[in-house]
């Protein structure tokens, strides 16, 4: 049996317990195994070093998915073995203080990922303000270029490429292989075309986390994986468009009955901890 | 005329360039000796003491604004992995490999050295250097995929450390030649009985430039001459190299014995600037 290897951050993660997202789904209709490497909250330099560990494991007849998270999550050698603070400290340095009382509320201050923080925390703000974001994203297109590489090195093996932030601010080197697809939307606007005249914030007050696996409604991750099997027989993405996926169908969650609403709409995955926050 | 771009560190930049009175005297490096040979213009960004990051974002600069004319060269030298790079070293590139290491506070010249010691120490000491070397990767395959799709340009990838021999890269395309020496290996050769330390501790600076004797300049810059005329690099071997030729200077009289040798230039300031 082949297998699906992923690689990426909460976008691309799973499985939830029982539940599964887009990969796992895609690996069920595909009849192959699925090992996903995808960290929630992690950095694309994060999962490109697994991709790096892992590629000579790749069989021919496998598929890579490679999510690109967005630019400017923070690695040092601490995110080696707690990546999941990558998107985390970022967003507390940018000032996001929605997202600093979000991070107080789940990480507890006996965690390491909390001792660190505190101990480091003017280093990170320096950092964040002092590096240079221009050569993160010439990085990002360089994982691009070793990923394209890889795949005419490798043309038994298919890549599918997905992003948060669609970049078009880089030439096109016109090395084109069939088997190296890049998904040209942002997922990151999937989900957020989602949310009914609603701000992420206000959707997720209650529950304190995006009640959605890999962001998305079950419906447009199964959406998801269907195109992606569309485009692996094409060898093209033109098949991507935004008017694929549902749209407004969140409103903010304030109640059970709201909750209850999404998950026999066949919107959610039913999860204890969901409910539990919601009381 | 076409162009060499070059891009890398003190490897590769230019040599040493000296105004006395109306007239220039010029200290070639080996791109520039390259240049004479060709026939090309060079246009040098390496800079000493910078990092790969700084020779990428050049490159990359240079891609974007399509400076690349048919028939151009692109000389490509990668560094050490773990050079700083933050947005001040786009404009101070040669800090990258300098602040690594203790510097003279009361410069004037460091002052944002000063003001941000205690962050840049902490920088460095929780720096991912795996993840930078991994970059580096990315950035041959980012120019070997460039190569491809500009068959009218001739690319050479050079490196000043062994960490590059290891890295299993695509083919290159006929236009994209690696050099399998490592030059700094190469410079490293060149002494006898002594390391980099041992050399420059009477002259605080590298007497020689790009890191080499002056015949290794005119071998270098020959060798990579041939390589593009032939599509080849198997002409690289160390042993075309002269070796063993350097015992540390420890005095005026030893640096000028190797000038009038011909293994180094003769620059007047060299002590000055010391």
């Amino acid at each position: 049996m082949n297998t699906i290897h992923a690689f990426g951050d909460s976008y691309i993660a799973g499985p939830f317990g029982d539940f599964t997202g887009w990969a796992g789904m895609l690996a069920t209709d595909m009849n192959m195994s699925l090992k996903n490497l995808g960290m929630p909250g992690s950095s694309t330099q994060y999962s490109f070093k697994k991709f790096m560990e892992n590629k000579h494991n790749f069989q021919n007849g496998d598929i890579v998915l490679f999510s690109f998270s967005a630019i400017g999550r923070v690695h040092f050698e601490f995110q080696n073995t707690e990546p999941t603070t990558a998107s985390q400290y970022f967003r507390i340095s940018i000032e996001d203080t929605f997202y600093e009382e979000f991070f107080k509320h789940l990480v507890p201050e006996s965690s390491i990922k909390r001792i660190w923080y505190d101990e480091n925390k003017d280093h990170i703000d320096w950092y964040v303000r002092n590096r240079d974001l221009e050569l993160e994203k010439i990085n990002d297109t360089a994982y691009r270029n070793l990923l394209k590489m890889e795949s005419i090195d490798n043309p038994g093996i298919k890549y599918i490429v997905s992003q948060l932030e669609v970049r078009s601010d880089w030439k096109d080197f016109k090395t084109q292989t069939s088997n190296y697809l890049e998904i040209p939307l942002s997922l990151r606007e999937i989900s957020y075309r989602e949310l009914d005249n609603t701000r992420y914030p206000d959707f997720v007050e209650l529950i304190k986390d995006d009640p959605r696996k890999n962001h998305m409604s079950i419906k447009n991750l199964k959406i998801l994986s269907g195109l992606i099997q569309e485009s692996l027989t094409t060898c093209s993405t033109r098949n991507f468009t935004h008017d694929q996926f549902e749209q407004k169908i969140f409103r903010p969650i304030l109640t059970h009955a709201d909750y209850d609403y999404y998950i026999n709409s066949g919107h959610l995955y039913d999860f204890k901890r969901a409910r539990e926050r919601l009381r | 005329m076409a162009k060499i771009y070059a891009y890398g560190d003190s490897y590769i930049d230019n040599g040493y360039r000296l105004c006395i009175m109306d007239k220039v005297i010029e200290y070639d490096g080996w791109a520039q000796i390259l240049a004479k040979k060709l026939g090309y213009q060079l246009l040098n960004r390496g800079v000493s003491g910078s990092s790969t990051e700084n020779a990428m974002m050049k490159f990359t600069e240079d891609i974007k604004e399509n400076r690349f004319a048919s028939g151009d060269i692109i000389l490509f030298l990668t560094s050490t992995p773990g050079r700083l790079h933050l947005e001040f070293q786009r404009e101070r590139p040669e800090t990258a490999s300098v602040y690594l290491h203790e510097v003279d506070t009361s410069l004037p010249r460091h002052a944002w050295y000063r003001e941000n010691q205690h962050y840049i120490r902490w920088h460095i000491e929780n720096f991912d250097v795996g993840l930078a070397q991994l970059n580096h990767v990315c950035y041959l395959h980012t120019i070997i995929n460039f190569a491809r799709s500009r068959p009218d340009l001739k690319i050479m990838l050079l490196s000043n450390t062994d960490q590059d021999e290891q890295i299993k890269l695509p083919e290159l395309s006929p236009n994209c030649l690696r050099v399998p020496t490592e030059i700094g290996q190469i410079s490293r050769n060149e002494w006898i009985d002594c390391d980099y330390h041992g050399w420059i501790s009477f002259t605080k600076f590298d007497a020689r430039t790009n890191h080499l004797s002056n015949p290794n300049l005119n071998t270098l810059a020959q060798l990579v001459f041939d390589s593009l005329a032939t599509g080849s690099t198997d002409n690289f071997t160390y042993d075309k190299f002269q070796q063993r030729i350097f015992s540390p200077i420890r005095s005026k009289e030893d640096y000028y014995r190797y000038a009038e040798q011909g293994l180094i230039y003769n620059k007047p300031t060299f002590f000055d600037i010391k």
